[in-house]
Parts: structure tokens; sequence; C-alpha cells
């Protein structure tokens, strides 16, 4: 699974962000204040155990999120609509959690599950309304992503909003003793990270050495053959993204067990929700799974490496967004050269016209 | 007219339409050249950062604010070809790469050219002018709601036409078709897609950064992080019930910014204000259905078309 290049391409990927996180210092605060940037940059990364921990803490949902595209893209389907089953997710084991009776164990096992439910029974259909509408599916989830949060803050605020929180759109708290566990004291790691890294493996042994898998793979490779093969063509999307989907939603559930609480407003969903993060690691690595636990935790580094030169030197929040953004060009770019590709002299062959692909049309790989 | 058609809620549909159209003419053009222009919502709002950041430096009032929308949009469509076309990544994948970059660009430069983070509003921001037409302007429920809007309105309805005509009646246009339908014809009849697709998609940050503009100077003049609120990603979704008609976009584009504008004034007959982040959004899902469920009632018809998602 771990293929060289793959992992040239996480060094690869590893060492650009640090040279525009350089430049990016460098441009708006001065060459003098790169090196003390850096420092602030490594300290919030893994300073002390408090930065580290918040480290793990940031890659949980990012790595959850980024096993959950990798999926959906290994199927050739590009759904982009993370960001709305997290929320989704995050939502409904709240709410469960608020009220299911019995003990904290077991509310907590019951949240996750229906969280994790939730997400996969939107994306699916989302999914649904893609193939009933013939819109594009990534036109489609981008869209729903918006709608989910829309959604989300509606229904908190209508029909579960605290009455004792006054300034915000959130649910009530869940009871303590079902809060997912501190794995160390005093920090904020929680006990969904060790659930995250269990899922990723669990989800790469499935697909690698299961007919499930082998089937995800077919489909995705080509849809034509799998269906020769037996799979129903017209169910078997929507069933990969309720996979898909409800992985996303267990990233939410354990986000709000773990570290919220509560569901709130504007925590999970919005332009800067770490499922983009999630999402750019699935990018940047099509198909990757077990991979994808080192570009969580790069990714995570970056986000939590930026806050410490945040706090420290005082640059924007959007700084990481900027560089997550940069990164995918230079990647793909960088990728797209590497893949030799027919072309004639002066006759580039443009991409064929995406209007005319049917709306659950296949990614080509680009690895 | 009570409340669902008074001249108020009409008059703010109206404005919104404006900044709604352009930007769906900005997706629609490369979209018949063959390009799914994913990234017209960071384009968009790299146009309503150009608004009002070329106000501010250069102190040149809302002219200065048009040209400004229009420079960065257009900068941020090129970017987008560049590395589309030119550079032949998959056009979804720098479709998101442009949109975290207009997320996090407009954020960092908000801080470095204002030392400040978030919204950016001062007192000496000009917002666009308003035209008031000479006759339109004294019949009643209509001069309210149709006069006095923003020049970027009367030239999106004028455009409308103008788009359809050139895409169907010029020699560029019908390159530019036959590049989005058989790029292969075009290469054998000595044009070049990936010349073509450029232009589509520069003209198009054109069209999105006038949007831009109309979004950011036409009421309030401001710019705040989230402001595009998914219009770029919601034209896209007009573009494809468009497909081949482009004069549906005038029709589509004032259903959704009907509905757009409803959710925020439903308060005012008592409703949730939370609306607001709904109700869109079950309107364009509605939007797409529509021609589905047509499609269901005339079978023939749409088997002759051959779905009518399809670029001839």
């Amino acid at each position: 699974m771990i293929d060289a290049r793959r992992v040239l391409t996480i060094v690869l990927v590893a060492v650009l962000g640090l040279a525009v996180v350089a430049v990016l210092l460098a441009a708006l605060q001065g060459v003098d204040q790169v090196a003390p940037g850096f420092a602030s940059f490594f300290a919030g990364i893994g300073g002390t155990d408090t930065a580290l921990a918040s480290t793990a803490r940031t890659m949980t949902p990012i790595l959850l999120i980024a096993v959950s595209a990798s999926v959906s893209i290994r199927a050739g389907l590009f759904d982009v609509g993370q960001v709305g089953q997290y929320v989704i997710g995050g939502l409904a084991a709240a709410t469960a959690g608020t009220v299911l009776p019995g003990p904290g164990v077991v509310v907590a096992i019951g949240s996750l599950l229906i969280g994790a439910l939730a997400g996969g029974i939107w994306a699916s259909a989302i999914g649904g309304l893609a193939v009933a509408t013939r819109v594009q599916l990534v036109v489609l989830t981008l869209i729903a992503n918006y709608f989910a949060d829309g959604l989300a803050r509606f229904i908190t605020r209508t029909t579960l909003q605290d009455p004792d929180a006054h300034s915000i759109v959130a649910t009530r708290m869940i009871p303590q003793d079902a809060w997912l566990p501190v794995l160390i004291p005093r920090t904020s790691l929680h006990l969904g990270f060790v659930i995250a890294i269990a899922v990723t493996v669990v989800v790469w042994a499935v697909v690698r050495y299961t007919v499930a898998g082998h089937r995800l793979t077919m489909y995705g490779r080509n849809p034509r053959f799998a269906t020769l093969a037996g799979v129903d063509s017209r169910r078997y999307p929507l069933t990969v993204l309720l996979g898909s989907g409800s992985i996303t939603g267990l990233a939410g559930a354990i986000e709000v067990f773990g570290v919220y609480h509560r569901f709130q407003d504007g925590t999970l969903g919005g332009p800067s929700s770490v499922a983009w993060t999630g999402l750019t690691a699935a990018i940047l690595i099509p198909s990757g799974l077990l991979i994808m636990l080192p570009a969580a935790f790069f990714l995570a580094a970056l986000t939590t490496g930026l806050a410490g030169v945040q706090r420290d030197i005082g640059i924007t929040a959007g700084m990481g967004t900027l560089v997550q953004g940069v990164l995918i060009v230079i990647a793909a770019v960088a990728l797209s050269r590497q893949t030799p590709r027919a072309r004639t002299a002066g006759r580039p062959a443009p991409a064929p016209p995406p209007a005319r692909e049917p709306a659950m049309s296949a990614v080509k790989e680009e690895s | 007219m009570g409340f669902w058609f008074s001249a108020d809620l009409w008059q703010l549909t109206l404005q919104a339409t404006a900044a709604l159209l352009f930007v769906s003419f900005g997706v629609y053009l490369p979209m018949r050249a063959g390009v799914l222009v994913l990234g017209a919502e960071g384009a968009m709002l790299f146009g309503c950062f150009g608004a009002i950041a070329a106000q501010v430096l250069t102190d040149g009032g809302a002219l200065a604010g048009l040209l400004g929308a229009v420079a960065a949009s257009t900068c941020a469509s090129a970017l987008f070809a560049a590395v589309a076309i030119s550079g032949r990544v998959n056009p979804i994948v720098t479709g998101i790469a442009l949109n975290f970059i207009a997320v996090g660009g407009t954020s960092v430069l908000t801080a470095v050219l204002f030392a400040g983070e978030g919204t950016i509003v001062t007192p000496s921001l000009e917002p666009l002018p308003r035209i008031e037409l000479p006759i339109v302007e004294s019949v009643p429920w209509l001069g309210d709601v149709v006069s006095g809007q923003t020049i970027v309105l009367y030239a999106a309805v004028l455009t409308t036409p103008l788009l359809a005509l050139w895409l169907n009646r010029t020699r560029g246009g019908l390159t530019t078709r036959v590049v989005g339908s058989a790029p292969a014809v075009a290469v054998a009849a000595g044009r070049s897609p990936a010349r073509t697709q450029w232009i589509a998609l520069v003209v198009g940050g054109v069209f999105i950064g006038l949007g831009g503009a109309q979004l950011a100077l036409a009421s309030a003049a401001q710019f705040s992080p989230g402001m595009t609120n998914a219009r770029g990603f919601i034209a896209l979704a007009l573009v494809l019930i468009a497909a081949q008609r482009p004069w549906l976009l005038l029709p589509l584009a004032i259903t959704f910014a009907y509905f757009d504008t409803l959710g925020f004034n439903l308060q005012n007959i008592g409703l949730p204000t939370e609306l607001s982040g709904v109700l869109p959004y079950v309107a364009i899902i509605a939007m797409l259905a529509v021609p589905s469920i047509a499609r269901r009632f005339r079978p023939d018809a749409a088997a002759e078309a051959g779905g009518s998602r399809v670029v001839p």
C-alpha cells in the first residue's frame, strides 16, 4: 500500500509546506522574523506535552475524514461533502448524547454510532439527489455543505437550544460520564485519537484483504467492468457514500464527545472547518489509506504550528488555509508532471467537458 | 400586495440577482468551452476583496472598486486557467485549491493591508451609485423595484441576450461550443482548445468580478470573510440547469435570489431568522429537481434531447 512515490509525495509536500510558511513569514513579518517564527511553529506542534497532545487531538478528525474521502475517491466518486457529513454527524451524536438514557459508556457508544449513521445517511441522500437530478456529485455536495450548516443551526435554534446558553447557538451539554476519556491527564488528547487510528487500520485491512474492498477498487478503476462482474451500478455508489459518510459522521461525533461536549454552531462547519483539511489530504494522496496517518499528522502539525506562530508573532488565522491551497496546487502540478501522458506536439487534449459526464462520474486518479 | 410581493423584498431580490447573474455568466462561458469552474466561489471572494481594497488604497470611489474587483477576480481566474488548463491539473482539484487560497489569501491580505481581521468597513467606502430610470421611476410598484438599482444589474440583464447571441450566432461562440463538445473537431479545424478555454476563463473572470463588486458595493460597502456564502457554487448549479439555454440564467437567478432574500426577511412575519440558512438551499434543490420531474412526464422528449444537461 505504502509505495515509495507516495512517501516521497508526503516528504515533498512537507518540505514545500515549510518553505511556503517561511516565504509568507518573510513577506509578512520581515526576514528577521523567520527564525523566531519557526521556533514558535515547532513549539506549537510539539514543544510541550500539551502542544503535542493538541496536535494529536487536531489530527483525529483530519485522519478520519481523510480516510472517508479516500474511500469515496477510491470508488471514483468525487464527494466533497465531508463538511456537511461532519456537521450532521456531530449534531446527531450531540442530540443522542443528551436524550439517551443509561450509563455513560452506553450513551457514548450509542451516540457515536448514531452520529456515524447520520453522516452516512446524509452523504447517501445527497448522492441519491445527484443521481435523481443528474447534477454532478461534486457540485451538489459543495452546496450541501452550506445546507447542512444552515440546517444544523436551524434545528439547534428551534428545537435543541440550551436555554442557559444565551450568546451561542448550541445544544445542551452531554452528561459528563459520557464524555470520551482523556488519555493523558491535563492535556486535551482523548480516546477518539485511538478510535481514529483503529478505524484507519480496519478500513485499510477491509480494502486490502476482503471481497468488499476489491469491489470498491474495481468499481473505481472501471465501473463498467464492475457492473459486468455483478455490481449494481445504481445502488453501489450510494452504498459507498453510506460507508464513507459514516466515517466522517463518526469524526463529528468524536469531536463532539471528546472536545466540545455539545453541538455548537460554527465549531464543526464553515469555511475554516477541519473537514476541509481532511479532504486536502485525500486530494493530495488519492486512494491512500495507511499513508493518511503521516499525512493527517503533517496537516494537523501545520494547523497547530501556525496557531503557535499566531500566538507568538501574530499572523492571521487564514494563513493555514492559504498554505493548504498553495500546497494542493504545487503538489498537484508536481504529480501531473510525473505522470506520463499521451501528448501530441501542439495538440493538447483537454479533459472531456465535465458537463457531459454523468453525475457519478469516475475521477481520474492522480497517481 | 402583502409581504410576498412587497417592493422592498423585490428590490433586494433584484440587487442579489445582479451579483448571482454575473457569477453565473462567469461559470457558464467556460462551461460551454468544457471547463467546470469550481473556483468561481474563490474568484468571487477575491472580487469582493478587490472592490474594497482598491477603494481604500486608491481613494478612487465606486469606479475604482469596480475595476479592482474585476482585476482581482480576473487574476484568480487566470491562476485557475494556468493550473487547470496549462498545468493540466484536474479542474475539480484546482477549484477546491483556489477556494482555499481565496479564503486564506483574503484573510492574510486583510491583516497585511488593513492591520485587522475579519470585516473591512470604513465610512469612506462608497457604494455603487443608484440609477433612476426615466419613465419606469414613476410607475407605482415597478418604479421602486426596477428603478434605482446599480449599473451592474442593468448590465447583467442586458448581457443575458448578448451572451446567448454571441454563443449561438458568432464564429467565436461556435468555436467555444465546439471546444466544449468535440475538442477533436476544434483541433481539426485549426483551433486550439487550450487557448479558447483560457479566453473563456479570463472573460469569465471579468464577469465574476462584476458580480463580486455588486455583492461588496451594492448596499453597505464592506468586505467580510464568508460573504460569498456559496454563491459561486449556486451559480454552478444554475449553469448546469440552464445547460445549453443561456437565457434561462436570468429567471433562474431571479428565482434563487428571491428565496435567498426571503430567508433574511422572514423574521418580519414572525418566522425564525435561522430559516435564512435553510431556505435558499431547499430552493436550489427544488429547482434542480424540476427538470428531472418534468422529464418523467415527457419520456419521449427527454430521450430525444438526450437529457437536459448535455452540452451540444
